[in-house]
């Protein structure tokens, strides 16, 4: 896809999601990169795609139709919500040996 | 008269290779370390060594990546194939 049809179809995106009462934080840009694997969608075969991420917050209702309208999208080949990751304070307490008569009974 | 206190000369214990390192479904390179070269299946926990938390967000990130279009199923990314060693398989 040429640089300015990306910019379109973002600025499309993030008008949506504004409209829809969502806050945009942050949007950045993965780079352009040939897929891991061919990707079928609207009737063409994709190999190249770049990938973008964006930062939300907004209430979960707005996710279903948010999916409805990117799929709806030609330029959008592959959408996805995810939770964005807090980060957790880093607590690994290592690996607790485990006696094997433990492991034994606490098995089926 | 011999005062009751914990072991002072016990180890610390012993750590899994991810146990600080927060695990993302961006970073493909660390991911695909996990996963085999040849099927792109995501090795189990007697090969990886991982304690349980760590195993289970490896996986959960693997799958997440597959279906995002981050990283290959049926194979690793050739890119990282010359990637050091992580788990105890013999080829």
């Amino acid at each position: 896809l040429p640089q300015p049809e990306t910019a379109a179809v973002l600025k499309r995106t993030v008008e949506a999601l504004m409209q829809r009462g969502a806050i945009v934080r942050n949007l950045e840009n993965l780079g352009e990169r040939a897929l891991p694997y061919k990707i079928s969608k609207h009737k063409e075969r994709h190999k190249r795609g770049g990938y973008f991420l964006i930062d939300l917050e907004a209430s979960p209702s707005i996710v279903s139709p948010m999916m409805d309208h990117l799929g709806r999208d030609i330029d959008v080949i592959r959408r996805a919500f995810v939770k964005h990751p807090v980060a957790k304070a880093e607590e690994c307490s290592g690996i607790i040996p485990v006696s094997p008569e433990e492991k034994l009974s606490a098995k089926k | 008269q011999p005062i009751k206190m914990e072991n002072p000369y016990k180890d610390p214990p012993k750590k899994c290779v991810l146990c600080g390192i927060n695990v993302d479904y961006k970073n493909v390179q660390l991911l695909s370390q996990f996963v085999s070269p040849y099927t792109g299946s995501i090795y189990g926990r007697h090969l990886t060594g991982l304690c349980n938390k760590k195993q289970r967000e490896i996986t959960k990130a693997i799958k997440r990546a597959h279906v995002f279009g981050f990283m290959p199923v049926m194979f690793k990314n050739p890119q990282f194939l010359t990637d050091p060693k992580l788990c105890n398989i013999k080829y």
